[in-house]
């Protein structure tokens, strides 16, 4: 008989009841969050989920984990320092394309460069839902509405190909609309050394109904993941934002500090002291 | 895949992987308490956005999944043991969230509920044909017909409410801005 699970993914989920619309992709990435940590048994006290603002980002307060819901697109520089502090912790970042890739765009280029051991989970919606719709990096320069008429006209940043680019160690995506799958991908980025991206494409039904199509847009990748970064920029390239799995998976070594004894919080109080 | 080619693909899963009654039971025990808990996250979601008819709708259909998977406990109360190994799959009877509408009527949601039950009844019909071992395919066989039970059910209930206007999801004061 296998071995009774540590966990199950309800012993995850907190309290507080989600705000999001009826429908919203987030729901289904929150239910991947907990299949994946039950999936590796973690103990809700040894993982901590940190996030910027957005509706994506509300997820820290929906998981029964340590948490923090910080400051809009700063989630990866508050992952970093946490891992930093305290490596024993598994920390996921979470978030959204805006949080994510407008006002934490510059994070995400370093963070990805550093190879610290964390997880970056993007629900990418291609708009920025609680501020009512306006469009985001991903967004179709086409996509017509009443805050941007006519469309953005601009080239949409590639997610996958910067996180490549800047030194990412495991590059994946994932569909909300199949949460086991998602469960699967974390699972994988969480066990793959250094800093793993997934792009989750979870749609915004209330300001992107036609985000509801996706469905019958999402594939999964003809082919398997590669260590070559060329290969990978290669297929990146061509790739239609619709190709799920993994798609590039490195060796390289993630940061870790210098071994030694690092600052006390009463050496850092004392440097704020008035 | 279609919903019907999707649950014969679950069903051979299943079958592969179930060795005895207890395994059975387990798997049994894991998809209605799956079930049971989404009714209840979109109960919440619906009294959240103030939905009640369809709350209260979708916290009775918990309570009957939740009877369910209670049928499955052994005789002191206990819990059938933990899924087999290899089986991810339990979301045979739960119902998805991108199905979901803050507007929809009880008609809507009702028929929600019985896209769950007929794929219910599918797995099980499929285990009852397929499973290798006389005895599940039996207990997949008085299954399918407990499922069959609820279809009707879920039926009846569906004709006490009227379809929806045309206009169900008109809101005076919509989210979208253009
Ligand atoms: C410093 C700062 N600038 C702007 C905002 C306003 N704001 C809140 S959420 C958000 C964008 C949210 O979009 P995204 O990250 O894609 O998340 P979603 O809501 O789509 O999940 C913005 C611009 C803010 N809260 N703080
Ligand atoms: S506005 Fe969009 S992203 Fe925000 S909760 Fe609603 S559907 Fe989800």
């Amino acid at each position: 008989m296998s071995a009774a699970p540590a966990y199950v993914a309800k012993d995850y989920k907190s309290d507080v009841k989600p705000v999001w619309c009826p429908g919203c992709g987030d729901f289904s990435v929150l239910a991947a969050f907990g299949k994946a940590f039950a999936e590796l048994g973690l103990a809700p006290e040894r993982v901590a989920v940190i996030s910027g603002i957005g509706c994506s980002s509300r997820i820290p307060a929906y998981t029964r984990t340590y948490g923090f819901h910080g400051v809009h697109g700063r989630a990866l520089a508050l992952a970093t320092g946490l891992k930093l502090a305290r490596p024993e912790l598994t920390v996921v970042a979470a978030g959204g394309d805006g949080d994510g890739f407008s006002i934490g765009g510059n994070h995400f280029l370093h963070a990805c460069r550093r190879n610290v051991d964390l997880t970056y989970v993007v629900m990418d919606n291609r708009v920025y839902g609680m501020t009512k719709g306006q469009p985001s990096p991903t967004t179709e320069p086409d996509w017509d509405s009443a805050l941007s008429p006519g469309g953005t006209g601009l080239r949409p940043f590639n997610p996958l190909v910067i996180a490549l680019a800047s030194g990412a160690n495991f590059v994946a995506r994932a569909f909300s609309g199949d949460p086991n799958a998602c469960a699967a991908m974390i699972v994988a980025a969480i066990r793959h050394p250094g800093f793993s991206f997934v792009e989750i494409l979870s749609p915004c039904v209330t300001f992107r109904p036609d985000q509801r199509g996706w469905k019958e847009q999402v594939r999964q990748a003809p082919v398997a993941a590669t260590g070559d970064p060329a290969r990978a920029a290669r297929r990146l390239m061509t790739d239609d934002g619709f190709n799920l799995g993994v798609l590039y998976q490195g060796d390289r070594l993630p940061y870790r500090p210098p071994p030694g004894e690092g600052a006390r919080p009463a050496d850092l109080e004392a440097e704020f002291a008035a | 895949m279609s919903a019907d080619d999707a649950m014969r693909a679950a069903a051979r899963k299943l079958a592969a992987a179930i060795r005895d009654a207890e395994d059975f039971r387990a798997c049994v025990f894991a998809i209605e308490s799956e079930a049971a808990e989404r009714y209840a996250e979109l109960a919440d979601l619906m009294a959240t956005h103030n939905n009640r008819e369809v709350a209260a709708l979708f916290r009775r259909l918990a309570e009957i999944e939740g009877l369910h998977a209670r049928k499955m406990l052994a005789p002191d109360g206990s819990a059938p043991r933990l899924l087999p190994a290899g089986i991810d799959f339990v979301g045979a009877e739960t119902v998805s969230h991108e199905a979901m509408h803050y507007l929809m009527t009880p008609r809507q949601a009702l028929a929600l509920a019985l896209e769950g039950e007929c794929k219910a009844v599918a797995l099980f019909e499929a285990l009852a044909e397929g499973a290798a071992d006389p005895a599940i395919r039996r207990l997949a066989a008085e299954m399918a017909v407990e499922e069959r039970g609820h279809v009707a059910l879920v039926q009846a209930w569906m004709t006490k409410f009227p379809e929806p206007e045309a206009d169900w999801d008109h809101d005076p004061d919509p989210p979208r801005l253009d």
